[in-house]
């Protein structure tokens, strides 16, 4: 494996990236009609809590990976447990992610394409990159987050400029109920914002002098990203609607074909694949290189190349055989209690055994 | 390692799978949809790749297949297997449907349109008036190689211009059809067989005489001539209820269609002063306000209309100020005239609230709506319509009186 190491501009876009790229393929909140933006707000704001929570978890673990806090606070019998159960949810979200790119790209570009072809291509690709380690993620990130911009501002430009943009689809708030809204809040809240469970696995990459600006640069990420994710869904509702926005798979996708810049660019959904696939694509291998880590870390013969080929020729042979729910199943195949208990309750569990077993060092240390 | 992924990257990533040459793709640039008795005849309008690129002079640029189909996919799939081309949907224009089958509802059409992730949604879909769709698509014109791509570029292009045409891609119609309130309206597309004075015939049978020109409509002998028999045109609007055609509206009632809708276009105006002078003026500014109050069924519309005057044959001394006043007075008095007869035509004749009074409703009185909504095709009717217009003549153009 090469350089083990990434600095904070790659932190923060890999976070963004991170958010986008569920966001982009998975239509989240969905379910509240035109308040998705309003939606999102308010998960990015608890999500902002679940951050500083985790970064607090890791910083009380001196930024240790997840395994190594398992360890640390469950003891290594439970812990183990606990990590096959972290390993088994990044394998699953790996194969999740993988088949809707799959699935999205057969779609819209390769239409009657085989999806096996294309998920080969895929892996093959996340897996060239996941060879040469977290560094070069980072700073293949750091360029491509320069591609999307590049791809989102002929969007915005001609969304103002044509005259698509219709404030009228955005009103009125609040029209579906509160109910809905705050079920897609803690929908949202979960994914993609409880996500950010897997950095947990890459804080342990920043070099040790700059750990301290971690969760400020992680908490500007989450802002960033949210704000990217809040503008494409206003953008996706003022153009299609609530009613097409619910019923279009990939609406930002949908949204991008009524735009064109004439005369310079005719068609502008390319773009729109180009930002999915990108950021799709780095979450994908965020998901790849934390979970080979994870399994990795269960026992030190593990060899991180082997791991890495073994859970991509897994995925790729054993995708066709699990039956999952083909609308939106990116979110809907893991039921939310599951995603709960991973993102939520052992994080919170660890948060205290870490807190109290920091204040008894604490103590032991000051009576020394 | 390295190595065997390089050779699987290129094996894989060549990018010449399950190629399509050019010359083997048939464009779709039309497609027509009429209603037969066991489900549809599709026709697809094709274009001729040799004759656009001058390859083969003497062949049309477009050829048309037809198959009917239970489905739409079943008459579709039978096209493909007819033509020798790979039939490419990527291209389309424009679809037309047949008045029978808009009657019976626009969802299974949308539906077949949306599915096809090929299919673009800035496409054009136009109802036949009085005609097949089957012969929309066969005229052959002279100012377009591709005859529906003259019906796409002048709805595309003149709609920014001409208040008497609408424009509605694909989204614009699913989102309004299956939406309470929001009754959609969609261009009508028919043929002009208007007799010229050069071939002006009288035939006695005059559904001979349709046929004869339908025969030279989509003949290479319709766009040989200067006035040629048959040209393709859109004068009205096919006015939907949910899915359903209901009824049509002209070109006049077009043009306040979209000035009810406040869309900034070119209209004409005209009034006829003292029953015997005409007078004209351009209007290309609108602000047209609608405030509903459902709980009273009350509809309130301001309408800010500003332009120029164009015409004028009345003699009235137009340099004195009062005078313009005075002729706006008319144009508002007629407008506010026009606007109501088409309102009541939305109540009574048609039954459906094209003027999105409903989505009004529901975007700025949301609670009230949901009392109103299960049964707004009843309330419709009932509403009580209230309609202020304001006419601005800002200019009266280079002279001011041509009469002493």
């Amino acid at each position: 494996m090469s350089t083990r190491r990434i600095n904070l501009n790659q932190l923060t876009v890999l976070i963004i990236l991170y958010l986008i790229g569920g966001t982009a393929i998975a239509n989240v909140g969905k379910h509240s009609s035109q308040d998705i933006w309003v939606v999102i707000l308010i998960s990015s704001i608890l999500g902002g809590g679940l951050l500083i929570l985790y970064h607090r978890l890791s910083q009380l673990n001196e930024y240790k990976g997840l395994p190594e806090i398992f360890r640390a606070c469950l003891g290594k019998g439970l812990g183990t447990w606990v990590i096959i159960i972290y390993a088994s949810f990044f394998l699953l979200r790996i194969f999740l992610l993988a088949t809707s790119l799959a699935e999205m790209a057969q779609l819209t570009l390769m239409y009657g394409e085989s999806q096996k072809v294309i998920l080969a291509v895929l892996l093959i690709t996340v897996v060239y990159c996941s060879l040469y380690g977290i560094n070069a993620i980072g700073r293949s990130a750091e360029i491509f987050f320069g591609v999307i911009i590049l791809c989102l501002i002929p969007f915005f430009i001609s969304v103002f400029s044509n005259g698509l943009f219709k404030y009228d689809n955005l009103i009125p708030i609040f029209a579906v109920g509160t109910i809905k809204i705050r079920q897609d809040i803690f929908r949202t809240f979960l994914f993609p914002f409880g996500e950010l469970i897997l950095f947990l696995m890459l804080f342990q990459f920043i070099p040790k002098k700059e750990s301290h600006k971690i969760l400020k640069r992680s908490c500007i990420a989450l802002f960033i990203g949210t704000l990217i994710i809040v503008l494409i869904e206003v953008m996706n509702l003022a153009l299609l609607g609530s009613d097409l926005v619910t019923n279009f798979k990939y609406p930002f996708y949908n949204a991008m074909q009524l735009a064109t810049l004439r005369g310079l660019i005719d068609r502008l959904d390319p773009l729109a694949i180009i930002i999915i696939i990108i950021s799709g694509y780095f979450k994908l291998v965020l998901y790849f290189y934390a979970g080979t880590i994870t399994i990795q870390s269960l026992n030190k013969k593990f060899k991180y190349k082997w791991v890495l080929l073994i859970v991509a020729l897994g995925i790729f042979f054993v995708a066709p055989y699990i039956e999952y729910d083909k609308t939106n199943f990116l979110v809907s195949t893991l039921p939310y209690k599951i995603m709960t208990f991973i993102e939520l309750g052992i994080p919170i569990l660890l948060w205290l055994i870490s807190e109290v077993k920091n204040y008894q060092q604490t103590k032991k240390t000051q009576v020394i | 390692m390295k190595r065997i992924l390089l050779v699987i990257c290129v094996v894989l990533l060549s990018g010449c799978r399950e190629q399509v040459g050019l010359k083997e793709l048939g464009l779709v640039a039309g497609l027509g949809i009429d209603k037969i008795e066991d489900g549809y005849l599709l026709t697809a309008q094709v274009v001729n790749p040799n004759a656009i690129g001058g390859n083969d002079s003497n062949a049309l640029p477009i050829y048309s297949v037809s198959a009917e189909g239970e489905t739409l996919y079943e008459a579709f799939q039978k096209i493909d297997n007819q033509s020798i081309h790979a039939l490419y949907l990527a291209h389309l224009h424009v679809i037309v449907i047949d008045e029978t089958t808009a009657e019976e509802g626009l969802n299974p059409i949308l539906d077949f349109a949306l599915r096809h992730t090929e299919i673009r949604p800035d496409i054009n879909i136009l109802v036949a008036y009085e005609e097949t769709s089957q012969d929309i698509l066969n005229v052959l014109i002279p100012n377009d190689p591709i005859p529906v791509s003259q019906l796409d570029i002048y709805v595309s292009m003149v709609k920014s211009h001409t208040g008497r045409l609408g424009s509605y891609n694909l989204y614009d119609t699913v989102k309004s059809v299956n939406k309470t309130g929001l009754d959609t309206v969609l261009n009508a597309a028919s043929i002009d067989r208007e007799p010229r004075p050069d071939n002006d015939s009288e035939d006695e049978d005059d559904s001979e005489d349709q046929q004869d020109k339908m025969d030279v409509a989509s003949s290479t002998d319709n766009i040989s001539k200067i006035l040629p028999e048959s040209n393709l045109e859109i004068k009205h609007f096919a006015v939907f209820n949910d899915d359903k055609l209901v009824g049509y509206l002209d070109d006049t009632e077009i043009q306040l269609y979209n000035i009810l809708q406040n869309k900034d276009k070119y209209y004409i105006l005209k009034i006829k002063v003292e029953d015997d002078y005409y007078v004209s003026m351009e209007a290309n500014r609108v602000n047209t306000k609608i405030h509903t109050q459902v709980a009273d069924r009350k509809v309130l519309i301001n309408c800010e209309v500003t332009g120029i005057l164009t015409e004028n044959r009345y003699p009235m001394d137009l340099s004195a100020g009062h005078n313009v006043e005075i002729l706006e007075e008319y144009f508002s008095e007629q407008l506010k005239k026009d606007l109501l007869a088409l309102i009541e035509k939305t109540q009574t004749e048609v039954k459906a609230d094209i003027f999105r009074i409903g989505g009004h409703a529901y975007n700025w009185e949301n609670e009230n709506w949901f009392n109103v909504k299960g049964h707004w095709d009843e309330i419709y009717p009932t509403l009580d319509f209230e309609v202020n217009v304001d006419v601005v003549i800002e200019s009266i153009g280079d002279i001011e009186n041509l009469y002493e």
